[in-house]
């Protein structure tokens, strides 16, 4: 079963995709950028999905350091926040990362969909 | 050439003397001693009043001009003394400048702005002492003034001064020669105000709409979240009643979602950073887009929403996401003020632009208002009778895309008939 990370410091979100991801990989959650880069080495996830607005590190940060570490520089990252695309997707995409969705007009569902067409 | 000056006085007197000369002569003749004598009695006496009259008007005038002078040296005191009240009561900073930037003059206001006082400051060079390091850090007090020698202008910064603490501040300068009649000497006065606090509250009004659109978002996208999962069957099996409920919902957050979406428009409009990513869209697509998201608004309100598709492809160069929302937001008002019949979209390419054209029936646009429509929170009094919760947000943010894709927005309207909403964007193929 192909690992699925999700770093977002709001616990309800985390559970709200956890719900349409589970069933088919295995979900595995953190709550702010520290804790989100620290489990990606650790556990070499398949994909994460990363919150911009988080204490600590934020989402943007977080991506430069997985992007800058060889252990988990090939994982493929999608930021998943609730800024405007205009605000950071620009940046988002020069560090390197594989999409950009705003939650607001993200369902669970396409979520699912997204994590299938990345996955296989 | 000379001009010959002679006073209303003078040529009386003279006229007189001329007179009376020839009058003495005449009756009696000059050469006998006696009438000599009478004659150069007469014509003195005559020349004796009228003199005496002139010396007291010319008493006179100079009374009035001492008394004149005197006034005005009052008036110029007094102006001098409401010239120093302003430099000394000034919350604006005035600096004085020699011909070589040494300040000659430091005001009080300008003590309090950067930290320095008078003492220090006199007879320091100008660029030693007031440092600036903003973008402008080029445009220094002597070379700012000489611009506005060179430029028969008055030169306006905006910069960052370094005050005497060390703390930087937001500063506006505007400087002007003082040249000195008559002499080679051409000194400056720059006039600087602190706008630190000024630009501060625009900056928290800009943050205030972003910050509070994005954290709105948070618990929407939440609440949007749970619904279509319970929607989904994601939490056991959803009866008739509780799919009604659960629409109703959906319905709500969808004006809660384009609320945000458009404060947030606006936010970043007034920043200035809306971009557009362009591409060739399809403009069938866009009208689809906008009939799916529409069709059961018009539905429900019992208006027919027809649309006309172009007979062949056509697309425009856009961001396609700006432009379905800028349709979207004239489209969800064609149908909002809409009370019955339809509500047609149709698109056409006319010479090198692509035309949309969203037609309602509904309840029209006075003809002093329609200028207006487009304007930030402007809302007609038909639209508001109609319906107390519209923000005055969506045209403006339409018109805004439109203009930004070097379009235009026309609109024609007749009261209680209906408007015609036209979007002219420039095509891309034929």
């Amino acid at each position: 079963m192909k690992k699925v990370l999700i770093v977002d410091d709001e616990e309800a979100i985390l559970k709200m995709y956890s719900v349409v991801l589970q069933d088919e990989f295995e979900v595995i959650t953190a709550h702010n950028g520290n804790e989100g880069f620290e489990t990606a080495k650790r556990e070499k996830p398949d994909l994460i999905y990363l919150d911009i607005i988080m204490p600590q590190l934020n989402g943007l940060d977080v991506l430069g350091k997985l992007k800058d570490d060889k252990e988990t520089t090939t994982i493929p990252v999608v930021l998943l926040t609730n800024l405007p695309k205009e605000a950071s997707a620009d940046k988002a995409k020069a560090l390197g990362a594989a999409d950009y969705f705003v939650k607001v007009e993200t369902e669970p569902s396409k979520i699912a969909e997204i994590t299938k067409q990345i996955l296989g | 050439m000379y001009k010959l000056r002679i006073s209303f006085w003078e040529a009386a007197t003279w006229s007189v003397v001329i007179l009376m000369t020839l009058i003495v002569v005449s009756f009696f003749p000059w050469y006998t001693a006696e009438n000599l004598l009478r004659y150069i009695f007469a014509t003195s006496g005559v020349a004796a009043i009228f003199w005496y009259l002139k010396s007291r008007r010319l008493y006179r005038e100079s009374q009035e001009k001492t008394l004149e002078i005197a006034q005005k040296q009052k008036e110029i005191s007094a102006h001098q003394k409401t010239i120093s009240l302003i430099f000394d009561n000034s919350a604006d900073g005035i600096l004085i400048l020699d011909n070589d930037q040494i300040i000659t003059d430091f005001s009080p206001g300008l003590e309090k702005i950067t930290g320095y006082s008078k003492n220090e400051a006199i007879g320091k060079n100008a660029q030693e002492l007031l440092k600036f390091s903003g973008d402008n850090s080029n445009s220094l007090l002597p070379d700012a003034m000489f611009i506005s020698r060179s430029l028969h202008k008055k030169p306006y910064i905006r910069n960052t001064l370094m005050t005497k603490q060390g703390r930087e501040i937001d500063v506006e300068a505007s400087y002007t020669l003082i040249s000195d009649p008559g002499k080679n000497n051409i000194s400056g006065m720059a006039i600087i105000r602190d706008i630190t606090y000024e630009n501060e509250l625009v900056r928290r009004d800009k943050e205030f709409i972003a910050i509070t659109s994005h954290q709105l978002n948070t618990p929407l996208s939440i609440i949007q979240g749970y619904v279509s999962l319970i929607k989904e069957g994601k939490a056991g099996k959803v009866t008739e009643t509780q799919m009604n409920y659960i629409n109703e919902i959906v319905s709500a957050l969808k004006k809660m979602i384009d609320l945000t979406n458009n404060l947030l428009s606006i936010s970043r409009i007034e920043q200035n950073k809306i971009k557009l990513e362009k591409s060739d869209v399809n403009v069938a697509e866009i009208i689809k887009k906008i009939m799916d998201t529409f069709g059961s608004f018009a539905k429900k309100k019992n208006i027919d929403l027809i649309c006309m598709q172009p007979k062949k492809d056509l697309l425009v160069y856009a961001d396609q996401e700006k432009l379905i929302q800028a349709l979207s937001n004239i489209t969800s008002n064609a149908i909002k003020y809409t009370q019955k019949g339809k509500v047609e979209l149709s698109v056409n390419r006319e010479a090198g632009n692509i035309v949309f054209q969203i037609k309602d029936s509904g309840i029209g646009i006075a003809p002093e208002e329609i200028e207006r429509i487009g304007e930030k929170f402007y809302r007609t009094q038909q639209a508001i009778d109609a319906d107390h919760q519209g923000t005055g947000l969506g045209v403006f943010i339409a018109k805004t895309i439109i203009e930004k894709h070097g379009g235009t927005l026309a609109i024609r309207s007749v009261l209680n008939k209906g408007t015609t909403f036209v979007v002219s964007l420039p095509a891309t193929n034929y």
